[in-house]
């Protein structure tokens, strides 16, 4: 038993620490709070070129596949120290559309579609969703039929984030109608020019833009399905593999819990120092304490990958508690913050940058999205524990 | 980064695992409950003879020299079988005459206590006096050579059948530590009566004429050293719970996977996986929280963070996760036959013990340093 990183574990979370330190400076911060949702600004895009010429886009993949292999709790400290940095998110084109071509599609793909997604030549959106296919994503209708050497796809896809940005689409689509339904889907690469194609908007309660996007008759390339026909379903869940590391990482927290605990310390109310007021030492010890239990499921879920496991359980568990644990966090901060809380992030008295309040009409999004809670808490009882089914 | 006890640790904790099962008997535990130590003789001298009592006494002085992580996976198990307390009582005494004795009373104590006949155990708190030194009403005078001890303790753990307390005195300025026979004049011990049903006790030190060799450590300086062992012990104690919550988690699970209503097994409702899961996730933060928190202090890394995290999350965790058990076993598990209601009130009793959830999470603030700006 041992609860403390390897040196060389340490070395590695000391690299990329000194890496942030040197590429994410208030201006990129600043210009990431001003663009929300809406793309990469100048300092975020030379921020991702930064990553790409380090070769850390690639940290969590196969070096056979030119990633750099790391291990999942290497990949941990990575993501929980460039969340503490606030840098950049890493785009879905380099975590999900990346690896999943790198893994399953031919060669003539990879030559095809690897270079411009990693010198942010080319942008994707994932469209997975649709109105009537969301945590049952399997019964997906889209569908697409071949026609000569063209896929011929029709349908509409929801919660198309970015898509309206987007140059391609990266899209689950039936093409095999006469097998069980996990085993009918395949993914596909959708040009946003090829005609046929229409994007509507969606605002959402946190200023996030999403889209519904629509089909009709759009032809693309035989070559544009990846991989195997029938495989897309799979491909999906396999994509989830990082991004459940990224989702059970406390690394915005602990740096939103660090700008709170200055706020505290600087804040004087009604005479008296924010600090010594009892109910706020209270909940700021509890948040310290929630945190550090998210931390250890965290670690706890790529520490049982890198032993050979297949942590099903814990991944469910921290990613249940990391999202609740958001909201909470969330809510009891505003209330530390007192009336200034409610100070939307454009007000440039808000402290914290409004990141608070900002955080608070996300968090529904991440308790429900990647799989609802209430499913991952299912996945506990039943996987994990041996409840039945039926 | 190892974040399981390897195959060697898990060796003693695995054998003791079975002995505890099979020692255990329902029968067994209706009868230690009319007993004056809460335990039998016979049980006694067998968990003495595995070496549980001396795991973690030095080898020098009869023991195994078990590091405390290792103690902590034994305690898990106990924790699990929800086996006599006077085992932790014995292991707490242990510990602490181990960092606070002298040399020659750990050599006059330290092998009685590895083999089972002799019990030390940790005297401190007061009916109005815990974590304050100054206000503890238990002092140490001098006269002449000799030492004079008045005063009296609250909630000595297995005080009923203790040989010796090793007590906390304000003395002059400072704290002092002495260790006190239990058969010295002026002793007397009162049996309480907790929710737990564990043996604490009530100790009263009336003129007690002490030699100077009854001294641990150097006098008036003992506070920030007692302060020490608390958080040590309260990682202890976090150890039987994460083993207790453990144990209530599988029976619960058993239970609502066999008990059937409405033609179906309780396990297929959607609301009962809901409940099941949250008490998981709770245990998993818990036995790692707890965990770490060992790690350090055997590791002798600063600890006093993660000793209260793991303290508040993990007492609480176990409470919790009693009461979401009785709700699933229904009245199957209200009745005193049943052992979920032991884990009940062990867990709502630990609670309060070396500092309670709300004073660890007083603490964790203090660590903050919220009002230390300008």
């Amino acid at each position: 038993m041992r609860y403390e990183y390897t040196p060389e574990q340490m070395a590695w979370r000391d690299e990329v620490r000194a890496f942030c330190r040197r590429h994410v400076s208030d201006a990129l911060r600043a210009e990431l709070r001003q663009a929300g949702n809406e793309g990469d600004g100048p300092l975020a895009k030379a921020f991702h070129r930064s990553l790409f010429e380090k070769g850390w886009w690639g940290v969590a993949w196969p070096k056979q596949f030119g990633g750099m292999g790391k291990a999942a709790v290497e990949q941990y400290i990575f993501v929980e120290a460039m969340q503490m940095a606030g840098a950049p998110a890493m785009n879905l084109s380099v975590t999900s559309v990346a690896p999943t071509i790198l893994r399953e599609g031919t060669e003539e793909q990879k030559a095809k579609w690897l270079p411009p997604i990693l010198n942010g030549t080319y942008d994707f959106a994932v469209a997975y969703s649709e109105p009537n296919a969301g945590t049952d994503l399997a019964a997906l209708s889209t569908h697409a039929e071949l026609e000569g050497d063209e896929w011929v796809v029709n349908g509409q896809k929801i919660w198309n984030t970015g898509a309206h940005m987007a140059t391609h689409n990266w899209v689950a689509v039936r093409t095999e109608t006469d097998k069980p339904k996990h085993q009918g889907v395949s993914m596909m690469i959708v040009p946003m020019d090829a005609p046929g194609i229409e994007v509507q908007a969606i605002w959402t309660m946190s200023n996030i833009r999403t889209n519904a996007v629509f089909f009709d008759n759009v032809r693309i390339p035989r070559d544009n399905l990846i991989g195997a026909r029938g495989m897309g379903f799979y491909y999906a869940m396999m994509a989830l593999d990082f991004e459940r590391i990224t989702i059970g990482s406390v690394g915005m927290l602990a740096r939103l819990f660090e700008d709170l605990k200055a706020f505290v310390r600087r804040t004087r109310r009604d005479g008296k120092r924010l600090g010594s007021i009892p109910w706020v030492r209270r909940a700021m010890a509890d948040l310290e304490m929630r945190i550090e239990i998210g931390r250890h499921l965290g670690l706890l879920n790529a520490w049982l990958i890198d032993q050979g496991q297949v942590p099903t359980k814990e991944g469910s568990m921290s990613k249940v508690y990391v999202t609740e644990l958001n909201t909470h966090f969330a809510s009891v901060g505003m209330e530390i913050l007192g009336l200034a809380g409610q100070l939307a992030p454009e007000d440039p008295a808000a402290p914290l940058h409004g990141r608070l309040q900002w955080m608070y009409t996300v968090a529904p999004l991440q308790r429900f999205g990647g799989g609802t809670n209430e499913i991952q808490r299912m996945i506990i009882a039943q996987r994990g524990l041996g409840l039945p089914r039926k | 980064m190892h974040l399981a006890p390897t195959d060697e640790q898990q060796v003693v904790p695995a054998a003791a695992r079975k002995f505890l099962a099979a020692e255990i008997t329902r029968e067994r535990r209706l009868a230690w409950d009319k007993t004056a130590e809460g335990h039998d003789p016979t049980f006694w001298k067998a968990v003495a003879d595995l070496g549980w009592l001396g795991y973690a006494i030095p080898e020098a002085y009869g023991g195994q020299g078990a590091s405390l992580v290792d103690l902590g996976l034994l305690v898990e198990e106990c924790g699990r079988a929800v086996a006599p307390f006077g085992i932790f009582a014995s292991l707490c005494g242990s510990l602490a005459l181990q960092t606070l004795g002298s040399p020659a009373q750990k050599r006059a104590w330290l092998p009685a206590i590895a083999s089972g006949e002799k019990l030390v155990t940790l005297a401190v708190d007061e009916r109005e006096a815990a974590r304050e030194p100054a206000a503890f009403r238990t002092v140490l005078a001098r006269r002449g050579r000799q030492l004079r001890l008045d005063g009296e303790k609250t909630c000595v753990l297995q005080g009923v059948t203790a040989d010796a307390f090793l007590v906390a005195a304000r003395d002059g300025r400072g704290t002092s530590v002495v260790l006190v026979p239990r058969d010295a004049k002026g002793v007397t011990v009162e049996a309480v009566r907790t929710l737990a049903k564990d043996r604490q006790s009530r100790v009263r030190f009336r003129n007690v004429l002490l030699p100077p060799t009854a001294l641990a450590g150097t006098p008036r300086t003992m506070w920030p050293r007692l302060e020490k062992l608390r958080h040590t012990l309260a990682a202890l104690l976090c150890c039987d719970l994460v083993g207790g919550s453990d144990a209530v988690l599988d029976m619960t699970v058993a239970y609502v996977c066999e008990r059937e209503q409405f033609n179906v097994k309780l396990a297929t409702f959607q609301a009962v996986q809901q409940m099941i899961a949250v008490m998981a996730i709770e245990l998993e933060g818990a036995r790692h929280a707890t965990r770490q928190a060992l790690w350090r202090l055997a590791e002798r890394r600063p600890a006093a963070r993660e000793v209260a995290i793991a303290k508040a999350w993990t007492a609480r965790t176990y409470r919790d996760v009693t009461i979401t058990a009785h709700q699933l076993h229904g009245g199957a598990g209200y009745v005193v036959e049943h052992v979920l209601h032991r884990h009940t009130l062990r867990a709502k009793q630990a609670e309060l013990l070396f500092g309670s959830t709300e004073e660890w999470m007083d603490e964790l603030a203090g660590g903050l340093k919220l009002a230390a700006g300008r």
